[in-house]
């Protein structure tokens, strides 16, 4: 995870740079105290946090094609009764897309990587994300129709890969492929979109798994006054190991809306899944028979000066499985300051 | 040769001489006539396509509050037109500008030309036998109207007058006339790029909103923070299915440890709310907000000089200090 440290100060020598001329040049830095409360199975553990984040969005643009790339990086130390834990995360995105002057048909090709390590992982009740890299490609291509259709066809293709030897059994190759109709719905923009995908896990203890799924999902987005996102989705999964066939639902909203000369972000979603053939109660082929899973993000923005914000941010969020009950819940609070330009 | 017909040679090629000055005068009067005829016309013409080009143009202004009710895209169409119809009056005004020069230098070439004719049709009547006197008095009245028209104030159209100047003939009526009407003009148009600051301001705290919004996924997606820790079924132990994978006696964490589900789905799922990298193409807002500076820009500078000459027409009336 060298690498991801190579990538967080790259990004903060850009941060700090003086923007290109002629370029448009965005770029973020936030960082505050957190405090954090997990639990999981009537056990519980808080945790007093250090986290800072920053990115750069830079784009230029050309009558024909506008390019973006995006990377971005974060830190967190986190301090428990008896030891320390660190995040280090690097993470890249960049596209090629044709531009908001082309016409009828548009296109956009894109990367995604990702470079997560963290160091001396925490004991349960507390759970973090392992350390692992991923990489995506991507490619979509828009049609408008006309009256305000709009045809969209995209794919991506791409791989995860854990750190942690007894996570590579979660190593896996995958692609999507998704078609969407998308129509002007009163103030906003409705999709309706098809998604088939697949993973094949190349982990020697994944026993050669190899699953597919496929989607429905309805969402509309709105970016009048307010900003808002509204999402829902059914899922269909197959696996050629017994006991991984689920049916899934979710629902998710985002939203950024004025508040007087402040703001505040909504960030929403919960997911369930419950799988259709587990076995018997007393001998499950599949660990758990359903899935549930939820989290919520609140946050208020308060201007401190033109470039300078206030956040104040909540967030809350539980999985529950079918295995003996089990859950995993966890409560933050965090004060952060950020700086742009 | 009788004496009569030594008188009449003299005479008749006198006649003949004062007829045809006459007449090449009349002509030089007439083609000036025409060319003051055409510049007027033109003149007309432009006025006509101005005035239907800012009846457009504030059409098109007051279209922008139900555009942005649209949609971006009708919102950025309807500023692209409208700021075609900004640059076609640019263009217009600068067309009418140049025609009023033309037809004022053939105006006066007119004028000049008439006082002359009227002058020498004047003395020509004073001698002339009584027999021509009534017509030479009847074509000096003639004369004299048609250069009381020509040098008649300039009547103002009721909605529109791209270039106004003060013309010899302008009493203070007329100036004060004029100046009220351009301060009138450059009050409509500050209302226009009221609209447009009012339209730029709004563009701006929404691309705040989403620049907050964005960034706030960001992190999120970052820190992992809203894909939940994987499903325990997909994690599950492999070698043994069918077992429970939970070992009571120890607290370390693996994929087949955590008692957690999924929230975000996996990646392979289309991701909740996937705002980068989604089909949604990203919107060019410097292009709209630079559309709407333009615009603004434009109306104000308009605005301004039409404030200023103006001022200039007002501090005419009040004489040198």
């Amino acid at each position: 995870m060298r690498a991801a440290a190579i990538a967080a100060g790259v990004v903060a020598t850009f941060t700090f740079a003086a923007p290109l001329p002629a370029q448009s040049l965005r770029s973020d830095l936030s960082a505050g105290p957190e405090l954090l409360f997990f639990e999981a199975n009537d056990v519980s553990e808080g945790s007093f946090a250090a986290r800072a984040s920053g990115g750069l969005f830079w784009t230029t643009r050309s009558s024909a094609v506008v390019f973006t790339v995006e990377p971005r990086a974060g830190l967190r130390f986190l301090s428990f009764e008896d030891h320390t834990s660190s995040e280090l995360i690097a993470d890249l995105m960049a596209s090629l897309g044709s531009s908001a002057r082309a016409g009828r048909l548009r296109w956009q090709v894109g990367v995604r990587g990702k470079l997560r390590d963290l160091t001396d992982p925490p004991q349960l009740p507390v759970y973090l994300e392992p350390g692992r890299g991923e990489g995506w490609a991507d490619a979509v291509v828009g049609l408008h129709i006309g009256r305000g259709w709009t045809i969209e066809a995209r794919g991506s293709a791409g791989l995860v890969r854990y750190t942690p030897p007894e996570w590579r059994v979660l190593d896996r190759n995958g692609a999507l492929g998704a078609l969407s109709v998308n129509h002007a719905l009163g103030p906003g923009v409705g999709r309706f979109t098809v998604a088939v995908g697949g993973e094949e896990y190349t982990d020697p203890f994944a026993f050669n798994r190899e699953d597919s799924r496929w989607g429905l999902r309805l969402d509309w987005a709105t970016a009048e006054t307010i900003f808002l996102q509204l999402e829902g989705g059914l899922g269909w999964g197959y696996s050629n190991i017994a006991g991984f066939d689920y049916r899934s639902q979710r629902a998710a909203l985002l939203m950024s809306a004025p508040v007087g000369s402040a703001s505040a972000q909504i960030y929403a979603g919960i997911a369930f899944k419950r799988y259709t053939d587990p076995g018997p109660s007393d001998a499950l082929v599949a660990p758990s028979d359903r899935d549930t899973g939820s989290f919520v993000i609140v946050q208020a923005t308060h201007p401190l000066g033109a470039k300078t914000s206030l956040h104040l941010r909540g967030e809350w969020s539980r999985s529950e499985t079918g295995f003996r009950n089990q859950y995993f819940q966890r409560l933050g609070f965090s004060a952060l300051f950020s700086f742009r330009r | 040769m009788s004496h009569a017909l030594r008188l009449a040679i003299p005479i008749a090629l006198g006649l003949a001489i004062a007829i045809g000055d006459a007449a090449a005068q009349e002509t030089r009067v007439d083609s000036l006539r025409l060319a003051r005829g055409a510049a007027a016309a033109h003149v007309s013409e432009l006025v006509t396509a101005r005035d239907s080009a800012q009846a457009w143009a504030e059409r098109l202004y007051r279209l922008i509050p139900e555009a942005r009710e649209q949609g971006t895209d009708a919102l950025r169409h309807t500023l692209a037109v409208a700021q075609f119809a900004a640059d076609s009056l640019d263009t217009l005004d600068a067309s009418l500008a140049e025609a009023l020069s033309a037809e004022r230098e053939a105006r006066e070439a007119l004028i000049v030309e008439l006082e002359s004719e009227l002058a020498r049709t004047l003395d020509d009547a004073e001698t002339a036998p009584p027999i021509q006197k009534a017509a030479l008095t009847q074509h000096a009245q003639s004369l004299a109207s048609e250069l009381a028209a020509i040098r008649a104030p300039l009547q103002l159209p009721a909605t529109e007058l791209p270039t106004v100047a003060v013309e010899p003939g302008d009493g203070p009526e007329e100036i004060a006339l004029k100046a009220d009407f351009l301060s009138d003009r450059a009050t409509q148009l500050r209302s226009a790029a009221d609209v447009v600051a009012s339209e730029i301001t709004r563009v701006e705290r929404r691309g705040e909103l989403q620049d907050e919004m964005r960034r706030l996924v960001a992190e999120v997606r970052l820190f992992d923070e809203a894909g939940l820790p994987p499903v325990a079924a997909e994690a599950g132990e492999t070698e043994n299915v069918t077992q429970p994978t939970f070992d009571e006696t120890s607290t370390r964490l693996g994929p087949g440890d955590v008692a957690v589900a999924p929230a975000g789905e996996r990646a392979l799922d289309l991701p909740i709310l996937p705002v980068e990298g989604d089909v949604q193409l990203p919107l060019d807002e410097a292009t709209l907000l630079d559309q709407l500076g333009r615009l603004r820009e434009d109306l104000l500078r308009r605005a301004e000089a039409l404030d200023r000459q103006a001022e200039e027409f007002r501090r005419l009336l009040r004489g040198p200090p």
